[in-house]
């Protein structure tokens, strides 16, 4: 994982849809979440390791994740789980970032529009 | 970067941009846990943290005090405390009497053309208990309420304590009397208002909001455990 990437402006938003995708599948800790986003995305989308933390603790606050004190290992940590209203807001994320995605692909290709491609075909 | 320097600098970072200390050093006691399982997996597969990126994985000091400084203000309570904690809460407590009040005197008016002390001797202990409920379940409702809401804001307890406090100064002049009528029906009264100067009777109102920010302040200031990012860089420092 690259040292210290925050993402750019494009994808406000991308790290939280992430977050609670990962979550869905079961309660973790921050640093599981951030290798489970790292290794789904094949490495696609780079976090500075840190930068999850604030985005954890600001979905919290907003009664999306809920979290626990867990000891393992000798150690203290948070683990995070979805609540309820996460569930719901990470389907409505789902659908949202769909409609961007097939928006984009057809504008990329041309589309109903009838837009010429915005990137040519290598001859 | 030497961890330890990184976390001294994260820190200084926070300061500068007024995180409240409680949440800053949650936010300081996560980076550190992440740090050690960090190194831990990098050492299991057989080399050093430093050669991996070291701890500047977490990203820039300044970049992560900047995003944290956004935390407490995500919710409206976070954004204005003076509003959501200190005007709030005795704005709640106000608002709730006078919902209870109103549900209290509905439900008393069915009574009061047939009942009096004469007829229903019980009616006086009755009142009695009603006229302490009638001011302490809005508080204790409005105590509870401010401290989830400072707890969830991640701002400082002492806003918390700060409320409670208030809403146990308002609880102590705040006077709420039922009487019920005495021999004709449907002469009982009702006064409300706020007092001058508490009375023995309201000050007894003040406690339940003051043992809610007593436990609030207990429960929150409390060391839960070291805090092992304080001195663990240095331990780790030595033993590279």
């Amino acid at each position: 994982m690259a040292k210290g990437n925050t993402n750019p402006d494009f994808l406000n938003g991308v790290p939280e849809l992430a977050v609670l995708r990962v979550l869905f599948d079961g309660p973790q800790h921050g640093y599981a979440i951030v290798q489970s986003i790292s290794k789904r995305t094949g490495g696609t989308l780079q976090f500075g390791e840190g930068s999850i933390y604030p985005i954890l603790h600001k979905l919290e606050q907003q009664g999306l994740l809920m979290t626990r004190r867990e000891v393992a290992g000798g150690r203290e940590r948070i683990v995070y789980r979805l609540s309820k209203r996460g569930s719901k807001q990470l389907e409505e994320s789902c659908h949202r970032w769909q409609n961007v995605v097939q928006s984009v692909q057809a504008l990329i290709e041309g589309g109903d529009n009838g837009l010429s491609p915005v990137v040519p075909a290598a001859s | 970067m030497d961890c330890h320097l990184w976390f001294q600098q994260l820190r200084d970072a926070l300061r500068k941009q007024r995180v409240p200390k409680r949440y800053a050093n949650r936010l300081i006691d996560e980076l550190w846990f992440h740090y050690l399982e960090m190194k831990e997996r990098d050492e299991m597969n057989g080399f050093s943290i430093e050669d991996n990126g070291g701890v500047e994985r977490l990203g820039s000091p300044e970049t992560l005090a900047i995003q944290a400084a956004q935390v407490p203000r995500a919710t409206w309570a976070g954004r204005h405390p003076w509003l959501a904690f200190i005007i709030g809460a005795p704005a709640i407590t106000l608002g709730l009497t006078i919902g209870l009040l109103f549900v209290i005197f509905n439900i008393l008016t069915l009574f009061v053309e047939v009942i009096t002390l004469a007829s229903a001797p019980w009616l006086e202990p009755l009142m009695m208990v009603l006229n302490f409920v009638q001011v302490v379940v809005p508080a204790t409702i409005a105590c509870f309420l401010v401290c989830r809401l400072v707890s969830r804001s991640v701002r400082s307890p002492w806003w918390g304590v700060v409320s409670c406090g208030v809403v146990a100064v308002l609880c102590s002049m705040m006077h709420v009397h039922w009487a019920p009528a005495a021999t004709i029906p449907g002469t009982g009264m009702l006064s409300i208002g706020i007092l001058a100067w508490p009375t023995p009777t309201t000050l007894l109102h003040a406690t339940v909001p003051l043992v809610i920010g007593v436990v609030f302040a207990i429960k929150n200031f409390s060391p839960r455990k070291p805090q092992s990012h304080k001195s663990a860089p240095v331990a780790v420092r030595a033993a590279a």
